[in-house]
Order: structure tokens, then C-alpha cells, then sequence
């Protein structure tokens, strides 16, 4: 039961940031598609500062304008069915409403920002009911706008599948991106170039998705061959920053892909026997199963839960003699204080 | 190449075995990309390697038959409950294909086909979809002035049933027919062709060629008779390798790695039905593609409205995507590194077992 409970909880971590993957390029894409030229794609989890709070912030998805005003996604791929978590997660909004300093830009401080809230249409309904029973609890005093997104199926034979993302509730300040903000139409088509070089946003990727994406799309590339050719995670970067390419925008970073997440995607692909790691560090890779296991994404799903709850029962276990030396130490010690007294007696 | 002496050579040794077995032949066509000699040079010094596969040891060798015309004889020997195995086929080289040709109904055939798909991807096999396949018959008509009839011919329906059965309608019809009108009568009737007798040339009425499984896009097995029908099948050799050249080109050189700045360059398959059209219609796609051998897959995502799977050939160690993007539509994306063999064979497959599809560069509708 537990391994079953994992197995669905890593499906839908995996769902997610696939979901957060493709919502940020259909934004990215709209710019295009819809010539709003005075508005550029900052950045994916563009980092800012609260300058009440000082807490860190970052939306999912930053667009600035030609006067370098933000406008700041909060992208959800679905949102909680339970209306505690729900109101939990709304209530998480107003961070945004503070004034937000850019961290990249010598601290000029955002004060005029615009908020949207990207949801799944079919949860637009329940999003809208509890704003409304959250009264006045749910203000902001920058513009805050509730947006939906749909996967459309083509209407004919011939046509393609969109992503479909309008404005419900609220405006932004420019007035074309509220224009056009009505009804986005991105077609599948469009994206398929921008699907295949960016696999991943700057947020750190689940494990699951990540090492299903390095085993099984971006290794086979890397290590080819049955002969052992060992490589570090630096060479790694290099070798797919062409076909994986860095986001646009201001970002600093030379890769889509970290270093650290390569370093992590290894070590735990040599946790599970997937890896191979030499004296200088480097890895060696075999992203070839046996002949029996077919479904990677299942097969790697299965052994991070077995992982997993093995690393949970090895902390329960540790846990429990921790609890029994801490009972021994505790006998112990009664029975010294009792004997020292039955001598002082 | 058939040429007139393949054809007497192959037609006195087919008609000596008529008298023992059945009299017809199989054969089965590959694209080759690179003359025989090399591949086998390759190999061995002696034209021959041995295989295992399922339990099985298979010692498989070729000789030439015949030097000048490019025939060659495959022999197969493999040990079966402890008795010895021995079986020949014929193979006939083209400069671009080979043409895999012995007795119907003979598990030699089968062990032959079995080690040729061990030459992969030097060798690969190759299907034409119903619609070039049309095409091609409808050129021998044009070339020889002759128009083809058929007297035997089967069409079959399959429908899901709610409970996910398959309810297969088969009608056989015995009455000479024009094949121009059989291909109209299973498109007007939903139905596809599952075999259909093609009569013989002008000249000699008696020969035919029967081609079974033809209505999925898939001429796996082409059988002739006797006498000049073997025409027919040195003209498909021919049109078929035409046809397998220009497929190849298009699946030619897509390899990220290959390509300037690493570009993706997209295929876009068009199905004749809308095989995406609901979350139901998509499970059963991807029970089919599941079932592709020598492979491991991921879904990336499968829902509605789309599928989205990367495929990795573990006979080749190629990489693909594969997205629907439409009620009828998919897109192949080649990775880092996909070879034109490891393409041809998925999109062979997906001919094969799940339906016709139009292979192309770019999608001829326009979006809603």
C-alpha cells in the first residue's frame, strides 16, 4: 500500500513539472505568436525580494514591459481538491503584493507589478467560489488577474491540438497583453521545436522527472556506445548545452541543465545500480535496461519508491535503536542512582 | 534485379518443388545499404555467423547462385529437440534491396527472415502503405497495357466492442473483378484487403500473385504461382526499391547530432483515421507501439488530448519522440542520435500493425 501511495505521489510530482514545463513555453510562445512586442520573456523562476519581508520570491514565469514593469505568473498545473489546501495555497498569493526588489538588477525595486494566477479551467469554478467566500482576507493592491488554460482537442482531421488561455477575472496594465489575454490559442505545432530544446525551467525538477528525462532521452545521446567511456558532469553540460538550450532572458546561466541536477541525477542513478562512477569522479551510464523491462518511466518510478521506503525503514530502524539506547542509557542510569542511594542508605 | 535468367532459374526450382509442397513462394523486401559482400565481409571471412535467439542456435550462410545476377542461396541450419534443421531460400540482390523469396508455408523462411533482421540496420525491412501500394499496380497497368484483374479476394472490418473485443466481419468474393473496383468496393465498405489474388500478365493469363495482409499497408507475404506472374513481382522489386530509396532519403540525416545548430528535424505521420482522437483511441495506439520489440519507451505524457512517449531502439541505440499534435496527427522527433534504419523500422511498425499513415516533412492541413 505504501509503495503504491508513492508510486502515485511520484506520478504526479512528474505530471506537474511537466505541466509547468509546457505552460511556460506556451506563454513564452504567445508573446510571438500575438506580436506583443513591448512585452519581453524575462525569465522561469525569476528571483525577487520582498522588500518588507526580505523573503525570497519566485514566480514561475516573469514578463517585463518596455518600461521594465513585471508581470508575475503563478503557474498551477492543478490545484487542491480539499478547500483547506485550496485556501492555503490562494492565501500564499499576496507574497507578490509586496514591493519586490530585482535581485539582478542592482536593487531596483518593482512597485507596480502585475499578479496572475494561471489555473486549470475545469478548477476555475472552485478557485473563483473561494476567493469569493475569502472576502476581504484574498486584496491586493497591484493587479491581480485570474487566468485558465485548456488542452483543446482539433476540432478536424488535419488540424492540431492548442493550448488554449484566457483571461477570466481581473486586468493587467498593458493594454495589449489584456487585449490579447481574452483568448490565447497556441497550437501544439508551434511548440514542438521549443518542447524539444527545453525539457526542463530553472526550478529544480522532481527526482523522477529528471532522471526519467536523463535516461532515457538525454543519455542515450551522452553514452552511445557498450564500451565504458566515463564522463564528468561538467562534460555532460557542455556536451548538451546545444541541444538543451538556456532559457532566455537575462539569465546568467550557460545550460538549461545544472550541474548540481546532473551530479544529483548520477548519484542516484548510481544508488540504484544505473551508474558507475570512477576515482576521478566521473560516471559511466548504461541507459540500455534488459529485455524484459520495456516501460522505463515505470521501472525507474519503482526503484526510487523501493528506495525510498527502504531509506524510511532504515531511519525507523535507526529511530527505534536510537529510542532503545536512549531507554538503556535512561535504565541505566536509574539503576546507578538507586544504588548510590541504597549506599548512602 | 529479376532478370530473365533469375526468373528461368527461379521458376524451374520453384516448379520442381511445386510437385512435393505447396507450389507457391513467399518473399519478403529490404532495403540494403551496402552490397551483401561488405556486410558479410564484415562479419565473417566466410559468408556466414551464427545467431542465438530465442533458445535457438541458427548457423546461417550465404553462396552465390549465380554471380552476374546478384542471386544468392541462404542456407539455414538450426537444431530443433535435438534434431538437425536444414533449409534454403533464395535471395535476390538488387543495388539498393534484397528480395527474400523460398516456399510458402516453410519455417526456413521464417528462420531466414529471422537472421536477416540480424543484418539490421544494414538490412531493413521495408512496407508499402495501401495507397503506394495502389499506386505501383496502377503503373504495370500503365507499362504493360495490361489491365490487372483479380479473381480471389478477401475484405475484412475489425470493430472494438465496449468490452475492448475486436468483431472481425471477413466477406471473400471469388468473381473476377477489376482491381481498380475491388479498392473502391473495401473503401466504400470501410473494409480493408486481407488477401487478394492479382491474375497473371497477358501473355500468360495462368500465373498470379496473392498478397496477403495487403489492407493494413502490409505486403508481408507476396506469393506468385508459376510462369510469367514473376513479372509482376520483378516489377515490385523494382518500384518497391523506388519507392523504399525515396523513404529513406526523407528519413535520411536527422540525428541532432548531425544537423546545424543541432536543430530538430520533425516527420510528421498522417493517419487516414483519426487515431487520437480520445483517451480510449490513444490507449489503444499505445498498446500498439508497447508492443514494438527491441525498444524501451517512457511516457512523458499520455492523456487527453495527447500522447507523448520517447522511444529508444535497443537494436541500434537510436532515440525518438513520438507526439500526437492531432485527431490524425503525430510527430516523430529524431534525438541526438537516430539513425534512417531505426526510423524506418518504428514507422514500418506503426504501418504494419496500427494503420496507413502519410510520412512527411510538413502537415498538408491547415490549423483551426
Amino acid at each position: 500500500m505504501e509503495k503504491k501511495l508513492c508510486i502515485e505521489e511520484l506520478n504526479r510530482e512528474y505530471d506537474r513539472y511537466y505541466t509547468t514545463v509546457r505552460l511556460t513555453l506556451t506563454l513564452k510562445k504567445a508573446l510571438d505568436k500575438y506580436n506583443i512586442d513591448d512585452i519581453q520573456f524575462l525569465q522561469a523562476e525569476y528571483k525577487l525580494k520582498s522588500e518588507v519581508s526580505s523573503k525570497e520570491v519566485k514566480p514561475d514565469v516573469t514578463l517585463e514591459d518596455s518600461d521594465e514593469k513585471l508581470i508575475l505568473f503563478e503557474i498551477k498545473s492543478s490545484v487542491p481538491f480539499t478547500p483547506e489546501l485550496l485556501e492555503k495555497e490562494l492565501l500564499e498569493l499576496p507574497k507578490y503584493d509586496d514591493n519586490l526588489i530585482r535581485t539582478d538588477k542592482r536593487g531596483i525595486i518593482s512597485e507596480n507589478h502585475d499578479i496572475i494566477f494561471l489555473c486549470p479551467l475545469k478548477d476555475f469554478e472552485s478557485v473563483q467560489n473561494m476567493i469569493n467566500s475569502l472576502g476581504d482576507a484574498f486584496n491586493f493592491s497591484k493587479n491581480f488577474s485570474i487566468w485558465t488554460w485548456v488542452e483543446m482537442n482539433a476540432l478536424r482531421s488535419g488540424a492540431t491540438n492548442s493550448t488554449v488561455i484566457e483571461r477570466k477575472i481581473g486586468e493587467v496594465s498593458n493594454q495589449k497583453l489584456n487585449s490579447v489575454s481574452k483568448h490565447i490559442n497556441i497550437d501544439d505545432v508551434d511548440l514542438i521545436e521549443e518542447s524539444e530544446k527545453s525539457v526542463f525551467v530553472p526550478l529544480q525538477p522532481p527526482d523522477v522527472y529528471l532522471l526519467v528525462r536523463l535516461f532515457s532521452q538525454i543519455f542515450p545521446g551522452i553514452f552511445p556506445q557498450e564500451t565504458k567511456t566515463f564522463i564528468s558532469a561538467e562534460e555532460i553540460i557542455e556536451m548538451t548545452k546545444d541541444y538543451y538550450i538556456s532559457w532566455a532572458g537575462n539569465q546568467r546561466a550557460q545550460s538549461q541543465i545544472r550541474s548540481s541536477w546532473i551530479k544529483r541525477g548520477l548519484k542516484i542513478l548510481e544508488e540504484l545500480g544505473l551508474a558507475e562512477k570512477n576515482e576521478k569522479g566521473e560516471y559511466f551510464v548504461q541507459p540500455w535496461l534488459s529485455r524484459s523491462t520495456k516501460d522505463i518511466k515505470k521501472y525507474l518510478i519503482q526503484r526510487l519508491c523501493d528506495r525510498e521506503l527502504i531509506t524510511k525503514k532504515i531511519e525507523l530502524e535507526e529511530k527505534r535503536k536510537a529510542e532503545i539506547l536512549k531507554k538503556q542509557q535512561q535504565l541505566d542510569q536509574f539503576f546507578k542512582e538507586e544504588n548510590r542511594r541504597k549506599r548512602t542508605n | 534485379m529479376i532478370t530473365p535468367e533469375i526468373a528461368l532459374y527461379l521458376s524451374s526450382n520453384l516448379s520442381s518443388v511445386k510437385q512435393i509442397h505447396s507450389p507457391t513462394v513467399k518473399s519478403k523486401f529490404y532495403i540494403l545499404k551496402r552490397p551483401l559482400n561488405d556486410i558479410f565481409g564484415q562479419k565473417a571471412d566466410t559468408n556466414s555467423f551464427k545467431f542465438d535467439l530465442n533458445r535457438y542456435s541458427y548457423h546461417f550462410k550465404l553462396k552465390t547462385a549465380d554471380e552476374v545476377n546478384k542471386l544468392w542461396l541462404v542456407f539455414i541450419t538450426y537444431e530443433k529437440k535435438n534434431e538437425l534443421v536444414k533449409g534454403v531460400t533464395w535471395a535476390i540482390e538488387n543495388s539498393n534491396s534484397i528480395l527474400l523469396v523460398s516456399k510458402a508455408r516453410s519455417s526456413i523462411f521464417d528462420m531466414c527472415e529471422r537472421a536477416f533482421n540480424q543484418l539490421f540496420p544494414d538490412l531493413s525491412q521495408f512496407y508499402l502503405t495501401r495507397l503506394e501500394f495502389i499506386e505501383l499496380l496502377k503503373k504495370y497497368e500503365d507499362q504493360y497495357q495490361h489491365q490487372l484483374t483479380s479473381s480471389y479476394y478477401t475484405l475484412r472490418r475489425s470493430k472494438s466492442s465496449g468490452d475492448g473485443d475486436k468483431r472481425r466481419t471477413t466477406i471473400t468474393y471469388t468473381t473476377k473483378t477489376k482491381l481498380g473496383d475491388v479498392f473502391n468496393e473495401a473503401d466504400l465498405n470501410n473494409m480493408w484487403i486481407s488477401s487478394i489474388r492479382i491474375n497473371g500478365s497477358k501473355e500468360r493469363p495462368d500465373g498470379f500473385v496473392d498478397i496477403v495482409k495487403f489492407g493494413l499497408g502490409n505486403n508481408t507475404k507476396m506469393s506468385i504461382k508459376r510462369g510469367y506472374a514473376i513479372r509482376i513481382l520483378e516489377f515490385f522489386q523494382k518500384e518497391i526499391e523506388t519507392v523504399a530509396i525515396q523513404r529513406y532519403q526523407l528519413l535520411r540525416n536527422r540525428s541532432r547530432i548531425k544537423t546545424a545548430e543541432h536543430q530538430i528535424k520533425p516527420l510528421f505521420l498522417e493517419f487516414e483515421e483519426n487515431v487520437f482522437e480520445s483517451k480510449d483511441r490513444i490507449d489503444e495506439f499505445l498498446g500498439i507501439i508497447v508492443k514494438y520489440k527491441n525498444s524501451q519507451y517512457s511516457i512523458i505524457h499520455s492523456g487527453n488530448p495527447h500522447l507523448f512517449m520517447t522511444i529508444s531502439d535497443t537494436k541500434d541505440r537510436s532515440t525518438l519522440n513520438i507526439k500526437s499534435v492531432g485527431l490524425n496527427l503525430a510527430v516523430i522527433v529524431p534525438q541526438i542520435r537516430t539513425s534512417a534504419s531505426s526510423l524506418l523500422r518504428f514507422i514500418s511498425f506503426i504501418i504494419k500493425n496500427y494503420g496507413e499513415c502519410k510520412i512527411s516533412e510538413s502537415i498538408s492541413g491547415s490549423p483551426d
